[in-house]
């Protein structure tokens, strides 16, 4: 018996707004608990909400960047439940009529189509002592969150976390949020549900809640695919459960105190108008360009021939990828460039060159005039300054040997002083080689052209 | 005629001309509170200290020819469900019996920055659910008139202090005729303004999108000053209307050229009681005199359909908007526990007397899966026809008179034991609520027991000058 697999996705990513989406409290994370609130935000009695239209064109930013349908008219909700962390008892979210609907992510050439995009406000934060008190802190209450819902159309782990990875990719570089789900700032809510292949046969779904990292998503997925098929197979019926990620073992584990059918007794919030977009905010949304992470991948990938990997690795990296982005024009060698972004500047996370600084370095060792290993040596000399790396390498005498004659000159004495190295590569020991190089590099500083030392030592040492 | 119970404006022209302190004035409302409202009940709250402090501000202001305006030392009183900051506001319930909150209601800033003096908090229906402060946690109001029988509600206390000269004005509020029925029933003027008219920024709410605070005095033209200062939009409240009206800008009707509606569903005697369709009538015949145009319209709708309509969207609102009344932070909570959901629960029984309690159930079940379509989508469906048919008559009609309430005071026995049998007094009134527009009830006469009855003036919306203006003709009426 074969089986399908169908994958919901309800992401939840705060907007980069400067105040909270009802009251004039900042936008922040990390401060002392009940440090940033006030009495709208944690809905004292008689406080109203007022809506701040910067939610508005976030949500127009990323509705346009995730090819959505705008709606002129929205209208925002109530979402009516108990909880210690929901101070008015009520969510105010837009359940009827979203401002977004039907946009769509491509992901490995499959269209994967997204529902809706709606605007809400966070709750506040639940943590306990140690006698199981709660401790709410409100400080998240009234972040504002924008809802992502795609439809049903994921029918594998891997396809889900690609999804993710690429809608947070969209997020980050339209401007609207900064995704980090370390911080709470991207969340996944995950629906699964499994069926006989080729059937009709409708079967209830689980909801995976609180992942924190993509890694665990894709195993999670994986566990209730297994799960769910070893019930069915049992004729038990699936029922609807939230669940929680055991990140230990991997497994799906039954959440405690939430209901799993709330009924939420939604009803058109009485205290906000309908969310109406003027003119300006419907050009805004038609007319809205950003660096678009799958024509940069095609750009990177197709154009400068760049490795999918090394792309999606700067891709993940918007400082990096500003500093590539503004290094192309400048040099004859983006590939070079790429390079030298991965392999040296990611290991401190720091952009640390200009991308004058970073192409003239590039053209440097495309033209040979430096090696790889000398580029490494002049970054730590000109990060964080102005310097010229090509100043640098003639102050520094840096520069590569590349004059045939001298290497020859060098690749003779090294043969002369290395018989037995030079007998065993004869011989059929290739690896001999390495030392003879060693006496060169040894005599010039590292300085030699490795391409042509090669070369030209192939080239004698046979005679 | 006794000072405390003079009207806004005759009290400001004698501060104005220093015939008395607004120190002076206030102590007389002070010394009569004390003296007179352990018979009434009107106040769950006296600012005294307050009261005196800002009234020597406002004397001092006077004599240094920086006074801000008409209301400028002038004392009065707000229903205990306006949010003052620094002074309990309670919703007569025992939940918020200790709340002091530390911010402010835009009304009552509007006041503060007006001169104005506050003496107090006044007695309602607890969270404004009840039309005789039976419901009120701490006591019910007594009609100055008589005080065996109610001062109405759920703005009982406002009603009673003003009709009984114990303070110059006061703000209540009306979701369903809560303004309109205890000024009927005490004899005073009460204003339901339009939706969105009055800032509710700091009014805790019973149904969002009906409530409205309004003033009640003794005098139509004290209305007139005290909607200049406390109407106009709000920032703080999305739903705050930008219409602007001068309100202290005179206009005159032409009697003669105005068109009365009247509904024949209300109309009807069976509909109110003799005393109340005696005075109708009597209204009628007042407009009939002066020429007025008067034409009769059917409204199906209110002989059932509104006031179901209300009570359904009313609780729905209210069951949500009392959610957060749950111990946790503030107000009541129950000391003996067992989890979470047994704090609530408890806290939640306790802190909220009967009233409160059932209309929170109603609520809660109206919304909920299953019924919603039947109830709460049904009664938006009535409450759309009913604003498109008021629409209609108003295309046609100037105002819409009807008597303020289907009956006069009745007795506080009787109260304690209706429970259910009450809700049909907002017959009259709540569909005003319902369809956004604006009510006056004028005080027209008396039944049988000498007891007052009020006549209701109905206006389109924004048309809360001309009430006034036709409520301060309709005097010589009487």
């Amino acid at each position: 018996m074969e089986y399908e697999l169908t994958v919901g996705l309800e992401v939840h990513a705060e907007l980069k707004t400067e105040n909270k989406i009802f009251c004039n409290c900042k936008n922040t994370f990390g401060k002392e608990p009940n440090s940033v609130c006030c009495p709208v935000c944690t809905g004292m009695p008689g406080t109203l909400p007022k809506l701040n239209r910067e939610v508005v064109k976030l949500a127009i930013q990323a509705g346009s960047a995730l090819n959505c349908k705008l709606n002129k008219i929205s209208c925002f909700d109530r979402k009516n439940y108990f909880y210690p962390d929901l101070p008015k008892g009520y969510q105010i979210t837009q359940k009827r009529v979203p401002i977004l609907t039907d946009g769509y992510l491509i992901i490995e050439g499959e269209k994967i189509n997204i529902e809706r995009i709606h605007i809400e406000e966070d709750a506040g934060k639940l943590t306990y002592d140690e006698e199981g008190n709660y401790l709410p802190d409100y400080n998240r209450c009234g972040i504002p969150l924008i809802e992502i819902v795609s439809k049903p159309d994921i029918h594998s782990a891997k396809t889900a976390v690609e999804y993710l990875k690429k809608l947070r990719l969209y997020l980050i570089y339209s401007g609207v949020s900064d995704c980090k789900m370390q911080e709470g700032s991207f969340r996944c809510d995950v629906n699964v549900s499994v069926k006989p292949k080729g059937t009709d046969i409708t079967t209830e779904r689980t909801e995976i809640k609180n992942a924190s990292s993509f890694k665990f998503i894709e195993r999670a997925i994986n566990y209730e695919y297994e799960r769910q098929i070893s019930l069915i197979e049992q004729g038990i019926p699936i029922k609807r459960m939230t669940l929680k990620i055991d990140e230990e073992t991997g497994k799906t584990i039954p959440m405690r105190e939430k209901e799993s059918s709330e009924d939420y007794r939604y009803f058109p919030e009485p205290d906000l108008k309908d969310l109406i977009l003027t003119d300006d905010e419907i050009y805004y949304f038609n007319n809205f360009e950003f660096l678009n992470p799958d024509r940069l991948i095609k750009k990177y990938t197709e154009d400068i021939k760049l490795p999918y990997k090394n792309a999606i690795d700067i891709l993940n990296k918007p400082v990096f990828l500003r500093l590539f982005e503004e290094t192309i024009p400048l040099t004859a060698n983006p590939q070079g460039a790429a390079n030298i972004i991965t392999s040296e500047l990611f290991k401190n996370n720091e952009a640390s060159l200009l991308p004058s600084q970073l192409a003239e370095l590039s053209d440097l060792v495309y033209k040979e005039k430096i090696s790889s290993a000398t580029a490494k040596k002049i970054i730590s000399y000109i990060k964080h300054t102005k310097l010229s790396a090509n100043d640098v390498a003639k102050e520094r005498n840096l520069f590569q040997i590349n004059n045939t004659d001298i290497i020859t000159e060098l690749v003779l004495s090294a043969i002369k002083n290395n018989p037995k190295a030079c007998e065993d590569y004869k011989n059929g020991k290739k690896s001999s080689i390495g030392p003879i190089l060693g006496e060169i590099n040894r005599k010039t500083g590292g300085l030699v052209n490795q391409r042509l030392a090669v070369k030209i030592l192939e080239d004698n040492i046979n005679v | 005629m006794e000072i405390t119970l003079q009207s806004v404006n005759v009290l400001a022209k004698m501060l104005s001309k220093k015939e008395i302190s607004s120190v002076e004035l206030t102590n007389e409302y002070l010394n009569k509170i004390k003296k007179k409202d352990k018979h009434i009940n009107s106040y769950i709250t006296v600012t005294e200290e307050l009261a005196l402090k800002k009234a020597k501000e406002s004397d001092e202001r006077r004599f240094k020819g920086t006074t801000l305006g008409i209301l400028d030392g002038i004392p009065y009183s707000l229903k205990d469900n306006i949010i003052t900051s620094g002074i309990l506001t309670t919703c007569a319930s025992r939940m918020l019996k200790d709340f002091i909150p530390n911010y402010d209601s835009t009304v009552y800033e509007r006041l503060n920055n007006a001169g104005a003096v506050l003496l107090g908090k006044n007695n309602m229906d607890e969270f404004a659910m009840g039309s005789s402060t039976v419901s009120s946690h701490f006591k019910i109001t007594s009609n100055p008139h008589n005080t065996d029988y109610v001062a109405g509600g759920s703005s009982g206390g406002s009603a009673a202090a003003v009709s009984a000269g114990l303070c110059g004005f006061s703000l209540g509020t009306d979701t369903g005729g809560s303004i309109r029925q205890p000024a009927s029933f005490c004899g005073v003027y009460g204003l339901c303004p339009t939706y969105g008219r009055v800032s509710r920024y700091g009014l805790i709410p019973f149904a969002s999108s009906l409530d409205r605070i309004g003033p009640l005095t003794r005098d139509s033209k004290d209305l007139s000053v005290i909607m200049s200062v406390i109407s106009g939009y709000d920032d703080k409240d999305e739903t705050s209307s930008s219409t602007d009206t001068d309100f202290l800008k005179k206009e005159a009707i032409d009697w003669s050229k105005l068109k009365i509606g009247v509904i024949e569903e209300i109309a009807s005697k069976d509909n109110s009681s003799p005393g109340a369709h005696k005075v109708f009538s009597s209204a009628i015949e007042f407009f009939k005199n002066k020429n007025a145009d008067i034409k009769s319209y059917s409204l199906k709708e209110i002989s059932n359909a509104a006031l179901t309509a209300y009570y359904i969207i009313s609780s729905a609102e209210a069951s949500s908007n009392l959610a957060k009344y749950d111990g946790l932070n503030y107000g009541y909570c129950c000391p003996d526990y067992e989890s979470l959901k047994d704090m609530y629960k408890k806290t939640r029984s306790i802190g909220f007397g009967s009233e409160v309690k059932k209309r929170v159930m109603l609520g809660t079940y109206v919304l909920s899966a299953g019924y919603a379509e039947k109830y709460y989508i049904k009664a938006l469906e009535i409450r759309n026809r009913l604003t498109e048919k008021l629409e209609k008559i108003f295309s046609e009609c100037d105002i819409i008179l009807t008597p303020a309430a289907p009956l006069s005071a009745y007795t506080k026995k009787y109260a304690d034991k209706a429970g259910v049998k009450v809700y049909p007094d907002d017959a009259f009134a709540s569909f005003v609520n319902l369809a956004g527009v604006t009510a006056l009830s004028v005080p027209f006469g008396h039944d049988l027991n000498s007891m007052p009855i009020g006549i209701q003036l109905i206006g389109n919306k924004f048309t809360e000058k001309m009430l006034i203006e036709i409520a301060g003709g309709m005097k010589d009426g009487i």
